[in-house]
């Protein structure tokens, strides 16, 4: 379903601004109407150099997202890190991508997150540190198919754009541990489903502070303690395995 | 301050083993580093394997560096993923990938005219001019607000904005090193080391003792801090001066 291309802009602060009232609008009453002009005016919005472009279109999942913005994007920068570190630019495909990226629920109203940085990430509280962007669903995506793809995300990759499991949330969240290859590929040897590419069941628990046994929470806390003797951001999936302590084996193989 | 046990017997490598500059560059391009490992004093064995570190808080790369007998730069030293303010740790690995020897958060040189105790950094800030970010410990960073144009090099030699910025970002780092995180001036070697040296080299009043709880009363440590700006300004950097003549 292609549509005409748009060139791609950052918001500036007015328009991150702007967005989250209409965002907190869009929590309130679902037939809020945008700002005039968010996402072309001036004052709201500057194109990025070079000039690249989008269609409106929805993604089926964080694969399609990730490999369409990677597409386009990559002409910003040989340096991942300065398209990932532009609040702006994710802002506004934040906003542009809002109806795809929300989804509707069962009345055809947007299920706008309670978190304004599911779309928009404001560098006014988003800090170096103590960042939450990780948590922006296109960035979300566009980096988990950039940084890893298909061979150690596969679980991840076939999540709904539109959500963020608390796996995705745990690891991207871990600086180190997202970065390293080897426990991506645990975590997608651990948790995703060989059969058929998707999350297993249960690794979350019910909740955001659940802590089930063997669950992503518990192999951060794990991974943290071995950290102390031994290089586990360097180390291969086959060398950390051995190391993992008898609560993860039930995950190792396929779901029950 | 939490105190931390070793019970691996990991050696500790100092920091002026392991020094690691940083290459900048104007054009756009991610940064390089290079290092220069001194380890021969740890014993390390020689087929320990180096590897070197990068994060920013938002990322991490890492460089395999040869062995502890033959250490060796990779071909490609290019900060692609934390281009900006990167910290670096070094670490001597055994076959096991258990670590032999550790220097975490290692901050690098930079080349003349970029080398300060006081990182600067252009960023996202909204509406805010400047701002200081404390993710990397003991080594604060100046984010000016990159949507100002001209502003990284207004705050490198315009007094007129260095004397409204410098003392309130001094007393922000020393209430951040001695009231959040515990430091004590007199420390040499912990994170705010390079700090706190730098204050002792205009301001040197008796810090306050702790009491039998062997807590200190942050209210004397407040007034410490501000007689250490108040040096700052009269010995170091007139900010009044300074500023009055920039406006003139």
């Amino acid at each position: 379903m292609a549509e005409h291309r748009v060139r791609v802009c950052e918001l500036t602060a007015r328009g991150i601004r702007a967005a989250q009232d209409y965002l907190a609008a869009l929590r309130q009453d679902a037939a809020a109407k945008a700002p005039a002009g968010l996402l072309t005016d001036s004052g709201y919005a500057q194109p990025v150099a070079p000039a690249v472009y989008v269609e409106l279109r929805s993604f089926a999942s964080r694969r399609e997202a990730g490999a369409y913005l990677d597409d386009r994007l990559a002409p910003l920068s040989s340096t991942p890190a300065r398209i990932a570190d532009n609040a702006g630019l994710w802002s506004w495909l934040g906003m542009f991508y809002l109806e795809q990226v929300a989804g509707r629920d069962a009345n055809g109203r947007l299920r706008i997150s309670a978190s304004d940085v599911a779309y928009v990430i404001d560098p006014q509280s988003d800090r170096r540190g103590d960042s939450q962007r990780h948590r922006h669903r296109l960035l979300a995506a566009w980096d988990i198919y950039t940084q890893h793809g298909e061979a150690r995300a596969q679980g991840l990759l076939s999540h709904p754009v539109s959500g963020m499991e608390q796996l995705a949330d745990r690891l991207l969240g871990a600086v180190e541990a997202y970065r390293a290859h080897g426990i991506m590929d645990l975590a997608n040897r651990l948790y995703t489903d060989p059969a058929t590419g998707m999350q297993k069941p249960g690794i979350a628990g019910g909740g955001q502070n659940q802590r089930p046994p063997g669950g992503i929470v518990r192999l951060l806390d794990v991974l943290n303690q071995l950290y102390m003797t031994y290089d586990v951001y360097g180390m291969t999936v086959q060398q950390l395995l051995p190391l993992l302590p008898p609560e993860f084996d039930r995950w190792q193989g396929a779901p029950d | 301050m939490i105190r931390q046990f070793n019970y691996t017997r990991r050696k500790r490598i100092e920091q002026q083993q392991a020094a690691i500059a940083l290459h900048e560059t104007d054009d756009g391009n991610a940064p390089t580093f290079s290092a220069t490992l001194e380890l021969d004093d740890l014993r390390l064995p020689d087929d320990a394997r180096l590897v070197i570190a990068a994060m920013d808080g938002r990322a991490a790369m890492r460089f395999d560096w040869g062995t502890a007998g033959a250490p060796t730069p990779p071909a490609d030293c290019r900060l692609t993923e934390v281009p900006v303010n990167p910290t670096f740790r070094v670490m001597a690995l055994d076959a096991g990938h258990k670590i032999l020897a550790l220097a975490n958060s290692i901050r690098p040189k930079r080349a003349a005219g970029r080398e300060s105790l006081l990182w600067l950094q252009e960023d996202d800030l909204g509406q805010e001019v400047w701002r200081l970010d404390f993710s990397q410990p003991g080594h604060p960073t100046l984010l000016v607000n990159r949507g100002i144009s001209g502003i990284g090099a207004a705050v490198r030699q315009d007094d007129n904005l260095r004397g409204l910025v410098l003392p309130e970002a001094l007393r922000s780092i020393l209430a951040r090193a001695l009231i959040v995180e515990d430091a004590v001036p007199d420390d040499s070697e912990g994170d705010w080391a390079g700090w706190l040296g730098f204050v002792g080299s205009f301001y040197s009043a008796d810090y306050p003792l702790p009491n039998a709880d062997g807590q200190r009363d942050k209210n004397e440590i407040s007034a410490w801090i501000e007689d250490a700006v108040a040096a700052f300004a009269q010995e170091r950097f007139p900010a009044s001066e300074l500023y009055a003549k920039a406006r003139a």
